[in-house]
């Protein structure tokens, strides 16, 4: 394995990524704290969800809360549970890479649902 | 499925690759083709990452549809989430989160190399897991055994009581959501009947299909967790190699991910 | 590293007892060369049988009567051709066999990250290929390769089931691949092997990887849905029962639209390479070819809505999707002009790789501009659903991706198996498949402009002149198909033996003997140029080199 560390000018091939990694981790305190942040986020989801029970509040309000609340626990397992906070560039590229294709799927066929309305409207809107 | 096993010693090919190529000073775990052991290390991360990646989108297009028709039927979708067992729904969000702690302590026990630990915790998350199955099965039952007249699934199993209405939420033929008291909460636009022919059914076609799938990868995952801990007993892990636990992890994490979805998405609606 | 001298065995040679014992070494191999002898021998019989299909498909289509199928089987004789050729074929065709074969020679490993998860994706393969002949056998399918619903899903009493079982295999099967692909591009590469010092055809095939990875598995997910929606009779995409079809196609073409840069991308890739060797020269705007790929992969994923002019999709989102495609063409027109710059002063020499390469770049210009002008929403209206987009897309696919996969599979034909083809006859059969593929799909175009729908086996007798030319020019493709396939086989025992670098290119590939040794590289290489180090004056001299005699 001593070729890895020719100085090579240019050289990053497979011994490159190795060097930014395995340097962080993520300590046993922490994953009781995050766990501690998702059990207090489960509870807001659900109280939310009680609250709107009886009090009348927009439902987009509600299905964003919601959805807030969920999207805040994934960031929290991806980054910590998962590691992405000590791993490659790479790797966190490709972890966040779903996501937008998820919204780029969303957000052009949601968009062509609002210009058609419900039920679908042939022709413009007025 | 087949990243996390490609790193798991290198028995299969090792015979005949470690003869060709004389590399005497490598581990028993790795393969051949890599040159470090951080080299395997970083391919098999990354490998699980897109097949995560992969797990994410096959997901999206359940999520899509759900977004799709929650926008089309907002009313129904509220009334229809009513008939869901909220409070079993979020016994097992917890239990699952439990699990994925259990699971991350469970890696940090194999990069420290503390193999009982690891043993013990792999062992726990797996009896999380089966729970977070048997709530959902219990679930499940439950509404076959409206379709079928019973209140409940052990009113089915002893023939005990019947239920009062007819309902039967599985979608079907079968389809029948019971009437709503008093007022309907049918959209302006739609003619909407009880029967299969109503958008309840779509909500809860989504349900089964999207928490079914959930529990397929839920069966996969305790797979893997039960092989984890089999190889941890024999003694696999170390301090120096302990990725198939790494990736095994990530797996399990992914679950829990789509459930933290699934669960506001479908219990919590109004 | 402390590497003992053995002597490298050519990955094709055995030393096994037994006949059995020689299959079983061939059925669980993990070398990633043999894994792309099993996909090309599968991929080929894949590819004839849908091209049997096709031929079925122009012989019916001789006289303007219905006279040999009925309708109802000239659906499925379509159908079987679509499904075979795009999913058996065009999409795993150039990754499978020539991505596997060369991603890692290229990039100077051992092999694939995951050499078994490689082997596991040629077995999905096969098992989805199974499924869909069954399906075949059993009676077909008469959905088009599309599965439009509620059609496939409530009204087709054919083996839709069946068919989207084996498709849906496939995905995970080219899944499989693209990881593959992914990981060992990004941890694989041998020391001084940069991103910019990669040949083009990794970086093509890295972004083909992409949106498999990204688009397959909705695909997965939404044949799925179409297969529990018959099953179980619960409408998700019937509007009897509050379902959308519209929303069956979004998904769909979620993956399908970007499933043409699929099978495109990789072909471009291979060009990449023909194009510098047989010019001798290096690459002209090698950046701008690379991303020009993955501006291609992203751009592809937001552009499917322009196969739903018509569909009922909004009129908004009609005029959005026609200027995005606009924007495809971009990347596309960067990647021809940078090749018609290499040719540029370059030594030109007219071997058979490159005469495919010559004719994609041809085709694939064709088949690129149609492709503009049916992304202008009022052209589409006009010839939706006509031969014209049958021409479109079969100028893309057969003129880009086979011509793509039959030049790369010639220029790396030496290199698989070790000797050289027949030249003469390589040469005689690029041109017979260049003129029969016109002959056969030019005048779709003009029989699509004057109305002729597609997927109809009768047809009013004016059209019958240009059909039967379109189906004389099959059978001069089918020729010039067959052609290869006898002297690339009769190669094996009678072609000359090639060496190591039978083209003088550049490149990893060519610096280790041929066939390859089983694990590639004794000691990994150091790799101190960039992809296409030919010298600036490489033309000139071997331009001067040539004598009357010497190869063209």
């Amino acid at each position: 394995m001593a070729e890895h560390s020719n100085p090579i000018p240019g050289a990053d091939g497979h011994a490159a990524a190795s060097d930014h990694h395995s340097h962080g981790h993520i300590g046993r305190d922490t994953y009781y704290r995050v766990f501690a942040a998702l059990m207090v986020l489960m509870v807001l989801t659900v109280g939310a969800w009680w609250v709107e029970g009886f009090m009348e509040i927009p439902r987009v309000l509600g299905v964003i809360v919601a959805l807030a609340i969920a999207s805040t626990k994934t960031v929290l397992i991806i980054y910590y549970f998962m590691h992405i906070k000590i791993s490659n560039r790479v790797t966190q590229l490709y972890a966040v890479s779903a996501f937008i294709a998820f919204t780029i799927l969303f957000v052009i066929v949601m968009g062509d649902y609002f210009a058609r309305g419900w039920p679908p409207e042939i022709g413009p809107l007025p | 499925m087949a990243t996390t096993t490609t790193t798991q010693g290198s028995e299969v090919q090792g015979h005949e690759a470690h003869a060709d190529h004389g590399h005497a000073g490598h581990g028993r775990e790795l393969q051949h083709h890599f040159e470090t052991a951080q080299q395997q290390k970083e391919a098999a991360t990354l490998g699980m990452w897109v097949f995560l990646v992969t797990e994410l989108m096959l997901f999206g297009g359940i999520f899509m549809a759900y977004a799709v028709y929650r926008w089309a039927f907002p009313d129904i979708w509220a009334e229809a989430a009513h008939h869901l067992n909220t409070p079993l729904g979020a016994v097992n969000t917890v239990v699952l989160l439990v699990s994925s702690l259990t699971v991350a302590l469970a890696v940090n026990a194999a990069e420290e190399g503390r193999n009982k630990r690891l043993i013990r915790l792999l062992g726990v998350t797996m009896v999380l897991g089966v729970a977070f199955l048997g709530i959902k099965a219990y679930e499940y039952s439950e509404k076959f055994a409206h379709c079928a007249g019973y209140k409940t699934p052990f009113a089915w199993a002893s023939g005990g009581a019947p239920l009062g209405e007819t309902e039967c939420l599985v979608p079907g033929r079968a389809f029948v959501f019971p009437e709503a008291h008093g007022t309907t909460a049918a959209d302006a636009h739609n003619e909407v009947t009880p029967g299969q022919g109503s958008p309840y059914q779509l909500f809860y076609l989504l349900y089964f299909i999207s928490t079914g799938l959930h529990a397929v990868h839920m069966l996969i995952g305790l797979s893997i967790v039960g092989m984890l801990t089999f190889m941890a007993a024999r003694g696999v892990f170390t301090a120096a190699y302990s990725t198939p636990v790494e990736i095994g992890g990530l797996y399990w994490h992914l679950i829990d991910i789509i459930w933290v979805f699934l669960f506001p998405l479908f219990y919590l609606v109004h | 590293m402390a590497t003992t001298a053995l002597p490298s065995r050519g990955y094709l040679e055995d030393d096994t007892p037994t006949v059995w014992a020689w299959i079983k070494s061939w059925l669980f191999t993990v070398d990633h060369k043999r894994i792309a002898i099993l996909y090309l021998l599968a991929i080929n019989f894949y590819f004839l049988l849908g091209g049997l299909a096709a031929s079925v498909v122009r012989i019916e289509l001789i006289t303007p009567q219905g006279d040999l199928l009925s309708s109802d089987l000239y659906n499925r004789a379509f159908t079987l051709h679509g499904i075979i050729m795009v999913f058996f074929f065009l999409i795993p065709g150039i990754p499978a066999v020539l991505g596997n074969f060369l991603i890692p020679l290229m990039v100077g490993a051992r092999d694939m990250a995951f050499p078994r998860l490689n082997l596991f994706s040629w077995y999905l393969y096969m098992i989805g290929g199974i499924f869909a002949l069954s399906a075949a056998v059993f009676g077909g399918v008469d959905t088009g390769w599309t599965f439009y619903t509620p059609f496939s899903s409530t009204y087709s009493n054919s083996n839709v089931i069946l068919t989207i079982a084996g498709a849906f295999v496939m995905g995970f099967s080219s899944i499989a691949t693209g990881v593959n692909f992914i990981v060992t591009t990004h941890t694989m590469r041998a020391p001084g092997l940069t991103w910019f010092r990669l040949p083009l055809f990794v970086w093509s095939s890295y972004a083909t990887s992409l949106i498999i990875v990204l688009a397959t598995p909705v695909v997965g997910i939404t044949l799925l849905l179409v297969a529990i929606e018959r099953i179980w009779g619960v409408g998700i995409f019937d509007p009897a029962l509050g379902g959308d079809p519209l929303l069956f196609q979004h998904l769909f073409w979620f993956y399908s639209h970007p499933a043409v840069y699929i099978m495109i991308l990789p072909g471009f890739g291979v060009i990449s390479e023909l194009i510098s060797t047989f010019s001798r020269k290096r690459i002209f705007g090698y950046e701008f070819i690379a991303f020009s790929s993955m501006a291609i992969a992203i751009i592809g994923f937001l552009v499917w809505g322009h196969h739903m002019f018509v569909s009922g999709q909004s009129v908004y989102a009609g005029l959005v999707f026609s200027f995005i495609t606009m924007l495809v063409a971009i990347p596309s027109a960067i990647k021809v002009f940078n090749w018609t710059a290499t040719l540029y002063k370059g030594s030109i020499s007219y071997r058979t790789p490159m005469l495919y390469a010559l004719g994609f770049i041809g085709l694939f210009v064709i088949g690129g501009l149609t492709g503009i002008f049916l992304g202008v929403v009022a052209i589409d209206i006009h010839v939706t659903d006509t031969y014209f987009v049958v021409a479109h897309f079969h100028y893309v696919m057969v003129g880009g991706t086979i011509m793509a996969y039959l030049g790369g599979i010639h220029f790396w034909w030496p290199k698989m198996t070790g000797r050289m083809y027949n030249e003469v006859w390589g040469g005689i059969s690029a041109l017979i498949i260049f003129v029969g593929f016109n002959m056969t799909f030019f005048p779709q175009f003009v029989l699509g402009y004057l109305g002729m729908p597609r997927r109809y086996h009768v047809y009013p007798q004016e059209f019958q002149v240009l059909h039967v030319l379109s189906s004389a020019g099959s059978t001069v493709l089918a020729i010039g198909f067959i052609i290869p396939l006898v002297y690339l086989t009769l190669s094996l025992w009678k072609g000359k033996l090639a060496g190591d670098n039978p083209w003088d290119a550049t490149g990893l590939e060519w610096t280790v003997s041929s066939p390859p040794p089983a694990h590639n590289f004794d000691e990994i290489p150091v790799v101190t140029t960039e992809a296409y180090a030919y010298p600036p004056e490489a033309a000139e001299r071997d331009a001067a080199a040539w004598r009357p005699g010497s190869p063209l």
